[in-house]
């Protein structure tokens, strides 16, 4: 077994690393643009996003918040996402995935977003802090007509029950979080 | 390089203060950046909506989609035209800007230092002070600012002037869906017998009856573009007869160099490839998608640098170096398919730590689903409950590298 999975190891990786793992001199320009963005979220005053790179080794993998905005299901509840740039960005939208379970119409269990922005109608003039915001509207407005989660779109309509849903799948990353 | 160095290495419309205590700085540094990398604009180019980019950046863009990624309206890559009024005001307020932040900090100073000491401005009259303050400090940095404003004025006329090239007449507020038409059309009247029309490939003017030899040949035939008109001009006005030589090299302003073609590479053997790439003093190794990328990232750099005025055009050397460079840092699939053995013996623990989480998965997914819920929550580190494990073992390999 530890021979089997061993050999069949290498293949895969250098299937799956140019997008997942980069290093940071990947590219002069895609480090300078982060570099950028980053700048542009700091200085930026949206209430409730923020994002930042996980460590300082690897400016390809963010870890970002999103705080449900007032007035939804979502007021008063955080969530952690992971944003992963490719190589090629922003000619190629980074990967978005909630971290913290999101009950909602358009994310599934595993945290995967659909969302058009974030798919074929990303633009390179996108950046992080354009991405976040729209996930944070996105919470408030579901677009159920293409939903990941069936359930949380059939129940979208009842807000009681879907706060009940949405309340028994949310855990806060107490450890993580501060 | 750390983060904090790169945030310090950034340069960033919010080096200046805000709009209240600064009016205007802040967004002219905007207005003259990309907005596809966030740098001032390198080879400012602008696109039949107006929208305006780095050339290398738009033509990266164009590879994947023709059109404006601001506002998403068609646009060809052979409808981009310089913008030689944006790149002047760019260079001005790249030799402004030190002076102006420095302004802007040492007026910031005395302000603070006027609300510390009261007791030179009565009192009631602090907020009237610090108007008057912000009014004279502007007044300073506003000699700098209105100048590089007004240059960057005539970055609007120029477009319309760039748009009207003689070699496409397309016009900048055109609506997009007509520019070919008008475009055809426009050609059509001046030469109604045997149509110009631009060659979707390389985008000279080519005779319509000409065009499918043109494009087989690779763009190198058939050309009816300067030849042509130049003629039928010279039919009209004899006395402008002057004798251009077309080899004449980059620094002469009146003939710029021509861009070079797009190819269609799925025609192309891997023999002509490398033929291609010699003919610009190319490396010909690897296989034949190496020398695509390399041979279409050397069009696109190539013409990128066209977009730049003469003076801060690089040298088609330089152009080289900067090829290469990009190579280097696209290289790194090479090392993984290289030496399997070695790999596997290099990175033995790594392999066996994900054999381990694996199997670690396999036995919470047999568990029911409350105690799974839990367990994942326990190791956030690891990449979120993973419902399938062969997947969760792919994501496992990245974070291992990850880590190493």
């Amino acid at each position: 077994m530890d021979q089997l999975s061993s050999s069949l190891a290498p293949p895969r990786t250098s299937h799956k690393s140019p997008a997942a793992t980069t290093p940071l001199e990947g590219a002069g320009s895609v480090t300078k643009r982060l570099g950028n963005e980053l700048m542009t979220l700091m200085m930026s005053s949206s209430a409730g996003i923020s994002a930042f790179p996980k460590s300082d080794a690897n400016l390809f993998e963010w870890v970002g918040t999103i705080e449900g905005v007032s007035g939804t299901v979502y007021s008063g509840l955080t969530f952690k996402i992971s944003i992963t740039f490719p190589p090629n960005y922003p000619y190629v939208p980074p990967t978005i995935k909630f971290d913290t379970p999101c009950y909602h119409p358009n994310v599934d269990l595993a945290g995967n977003i659909c969302l058009d922005i974030l798919q074929d109608k990303w633009s390179a003039v996108y950046s992080v802090h354009t991405v976040l915001l729209s996930l944070q509207s996105l919470l408030g407005e579901p677009n159920n007509a293409s939903p990941l989660n069936t359930d949380a779109a059939n129940l979208w309509d009842s807000p009681s029950e879907f706060k009940t849903e949405l309340r028994k799948h949310y855990r806060a990353s107490t450890e993580n979080s501060n | 390089m750390d983060t904090a160095a790169l945030l310090k290495s950034v340069s960033d419309p919010s080096d200046f203060p805000d709009e209240k205590s600064a009016p205007g700085l802040r967004s002219l540094d905007h207005a003259l950046r990309c907005n596809i990398c966030g740098e001032f604009f390198d080879g400012p180019v602008t696109l039949p909506c107006g929208h305006g980019f780095c050339s290398l950046c738009i033509r990266e863009h164009m590879r994947q989609e023709s059109n404006c990624p601001m506002c998403r309206v068609a646009a060809p890559e052979s409808s981009l035209r310089k913008n030689i009024a944006m790149e002047e005001a760019i260079a001005a307020w790249t030799s402004a800007r030190p002076l102006v932040l420095r302004l802007v900090s040492d007026e910031k100073k005395s302000i603070t230092e006027r609300e510390a000491n009261p007791s030179t401005t009565p009192s009631n009259a602090v907020n009237g002070k610090k108007r008057k303050w912000s009014s004279e400090g502007t007044f300073t940095t506003q000699e700098a600012g209105p100048s590089k404003v007004q240059k960057e004025k005539p970055a609007g006329d120029s477009r319309k002037n760039s748009g009207q090239s003689p070699k496409s007449p397309i016009r900048v507020d055109e609506r997009d869906d007509e520019v070919e038409m008008v475009n055809t059309s426009d050609i059509e009247e001046a030469d109604a017998v045997d149509p110009v029309v631009n060659c979707p490939m390389c985008a000279k003017s080519v005779l319509e009856s000409r065009i499918n030899p043109h494009i087989d040949s690779g763009c190198k035939i058939f050309l009816a573009s300067k030849g042509q008109n130049v003629n039928n001009w010279l039919k009209i006005f004899p006395g402008r007869a002057k004798g251009k030589e077309k080899q004449t090299d980059d620094t002469s302003n009146d003939v710029e160099p021509d861009r070079l073609p797009k190819a269609s590479y799925g025609v192309l053997k891997e023999k002509k490839l490398r033929e291609m790439l010699q003919e610009h003093k190319l490396p010909t190794t690897g296989d034949k998608a190496t020398l695509i990328a390399r041979h279409q990232r050397w069009i696109m750099i190539y013409n990128a640098n066209l977009d730049r005025a003469a003076k801060q055009r690089k040298t088609n050397n330089e152009l080289r170096a900067d090829l290469a460079r990009w190579e280097e840092t696209r290289s790194f699939k090479k090392d993984q398919v290289s030496d399997g053995v070695a790999y596997q013996e290099a990175h033995k623990n790594e392999f066996n730590q994900m054999i381990k989480d694996a199997r670690k998965r396999l036995v919470k997914k047999e568990t029911p689903e409350k105690s799974r819920s839990t367990t994942t929550h326990a190791a956030p580190s690891t990449s979120g409950p993973s419902n399938v494990v062969a997947g969760g073992d792919d994501d496992n390999v990245a974070d291992s590298q990850d880590e190493s």
